[in-house]
């Protein structure tokens, strides 16, 4: 265990978490390899994604602006998010299935043909012809 | 999906869903190698992982052993 020779402390634990996180996230994204939608446990496999994204402290943010431009750029605030979910908008149009859906009381996750795109606080907002709220 | 043209069963989604859920339980394995028992979130993950295994029909015994 990594304690503190000194005091005791496990000082690095806040990195650590927010990494085996993300390890359980890219497990439940693997998943979605083998399942489609409909399938009995896709619903409960993308709130298990939503949650360690969320766990492991991924910017959901992050996430929309990568699934735009692959850059992964992150934007702080309510204001670049909405700026973020009209980019989004216009990038999916018509060449994006949404193929899944998952709510929590903070965000949305979609798959798409361009993979996972989270969204959250901004309800409603309609994104290729899907009305959410 | 993967639904049979004849009969539109999904006879495969068993094995899907099994595999499915073992990418998520070797999720839960890699985070363990970034927790060390006492951290906040070491139990937690265990028992995710064994949750995944036994959902996907692996053996705890395995584990115990």
């Amino acid at each position: 265990m990594a304690l503190s020779l000194v005091d005791g402390t496990k000082d690095e634990e806040p990195e650590r978490a927010p990494r085996a996180w993300a390890h359980v996230a890219e497990g439940c994204e693997a998943a979605f390899a083998d399942l489609e939608p409909g399938d009995e446990d896709y619903g409960r496999m993308l709130r298990m994604l939503t949650k360690s994204r969320g766990l492991a402290g991924q910017s959901t943010l992050g996430t929309v602006s990568s699934a735009i431009d692959g850059t992964g750029d992150v934007e702080d605030g309510e204001v670049a998010m909405r700026e973020a979910c009209r980019r989004i908008a216009d990038a999916l149009g018509d060449a994006a299935t949404i193929s899944g859906l998952s709510a929590s009381d903070r965000a949305f996750l979609l798959r798409t043909q361009r993979g996972f795109v989270e969204l959250g606080g901004l309800a409603p907002f309609t994104i290729a012809g899907l009305e959410m709220s | 999906m993967a639904l049979s043209a004849i009969d539109g069963t999904k006879d495969d989604e068993p094995d899907r869903t099994r595999r499915a859920w073992l990418h998520v339980a070797a999720g839960y394995e890699a985070a363990l190698t970034e927790l060390e028992p006492g951290d906040d979130d070491y139990g937690r993950m265990l028992r995710g992982r064994a949750r995944c295994r036994l959902i996907a029909g692996e053996a705890t015994l395995g584990m115990v052993s």
